[in-house]
C-alpha cells in the first residue's frame, strides 16, 4: 500500500471561484510535488491547463518541484493584481 | 510598517507627523476606487488577500526601499473586501530628507506593490457582470 500525506490547499481569486471553495484537505502520495498536485486538482475542478501560477508552501514562495511534507498549506498564486 | 485593513481607510486618520526634524519631505500615493476601467462601467471592488504571505512581501517591499533610497520612514496599508467607488485601496507614505529620494521611494513601493503582494481585484460592473482582473506577472 502507498504511504499518503495530508496538505491543505487554499485558493483565491479566480481558482476560488473554480472550487467553490477557501481551502480544503487532501491527502497525497508522499513525495507528490505542487506540479502533481495541480494536475490532479485540474482533473476535478478543470482549472487553466497552462497557468501563470507562484506556488506558496506554509506562507513562503516554493519552486513546482518542491517535495511537499505532512501537513504543509499550499497555495496556487494568480498573477496578483492588487493597488 | 505594512498593513492589511477591511475597514474603511481614511488617510487623515493616519499618522503623518514628521518622525525628527531631520526629515524635510513627506510623499503620499493613495489609490482609490475609479468608475470605469477599460471602457466598462464599474460599480464596485472587491480585493482578496493572501493576508500571511502579504504582509511579510509588502513589509519586505519597506525594507527595500529604506536599503535604496535615503528615506528615515514607509508606510503602507492596503484595503481588502468590498470597496466603493472613491474609496481609498491603497494609501502609500515616506518621509525622507530631499524630495527626491522621497518621490523615488514612494514610486518604488507602490509599483513593486502592485507586482509582488499576493491581493487580487475583482470588477463588479454595472451591467450586472463581473471579472477578475489579468495580472501582468
Amino acid at each position: 500500500m502507498h504511504q499518503t500525506i495530508e496538505i491543505t490547499v487554499h485558493y483565491f481569486a479566480k481558482l476560488r471561484d473554480l472550487t467553490n471553495k477557501e481551502k480544503e484537505s487532501i491527502e497525497i502520495a508522499i513525495e507528490s510535488t505542487p506540479k502533481d498536485i495541480y494536475k490532479q486538482l485540474n482533473e476535478m475542478y478543470g482549472l487553466p491547463d497552462n497557468p501563470n501560477l507562484k506556488i506558496a508552501i506554509n506562507d513562503s514562495f516554493a519552486s513546482w518541484e518542491s517535495e511537499l511534507q505532512d501537513k504543509d498549506k499550499l497555495v496556487f498564486i494568480p498573477p496578483v493584481t492588487g493597488g | 510598517m505594512f498593513l492589511i485593513t477591511e475597514e474603511i481607510i481614511l488617510p487623515n486618520n493616519i499618522e503623518l507627523k514628521f518622525p525628527s526634524s531631520k526629515v524635510g519631505a513627506k510623499s503620499i500615493f493613495e489609490g482609490i476606487v475609479r468608475d470605469n476601467n477599460l471602457g466598462k462601467s464599474v460599480k464596485k471592488l472587491e480585493y482578496q488577500c493572501y493576508e500571511e504571505l502579504a504582509i511579510k512581501e509588502g513589509s519586505m517591499i519597506l525594507k527595500e526601499a529604506v536599503q535604496k533610497y535615503k528615506i528615515d520612514d514607509a508606510f503602507c496599508i492596503h484595503r481588502t473586501g468590498k470597496l466603493e467607488i472613491g474609496e481609498t485601496a491603497v494609501f502609500v507614505r515616506v518621509f525622507a530628507a530631499h524630495r527626491d529620494d522621497s518621490f523615488q521611494a514612494c514610486r518604488y513601493i507602490i509599483d513593486e506593490v502592485k507586482k509582488r503582494v499576493p491581493i487580487w481585484k475583482k470588477e463588479i460592473y454595472e451591467s450586472g457582470e463581473s471579472d477578475w482582473l489579468k495580472g501582468a506577472g
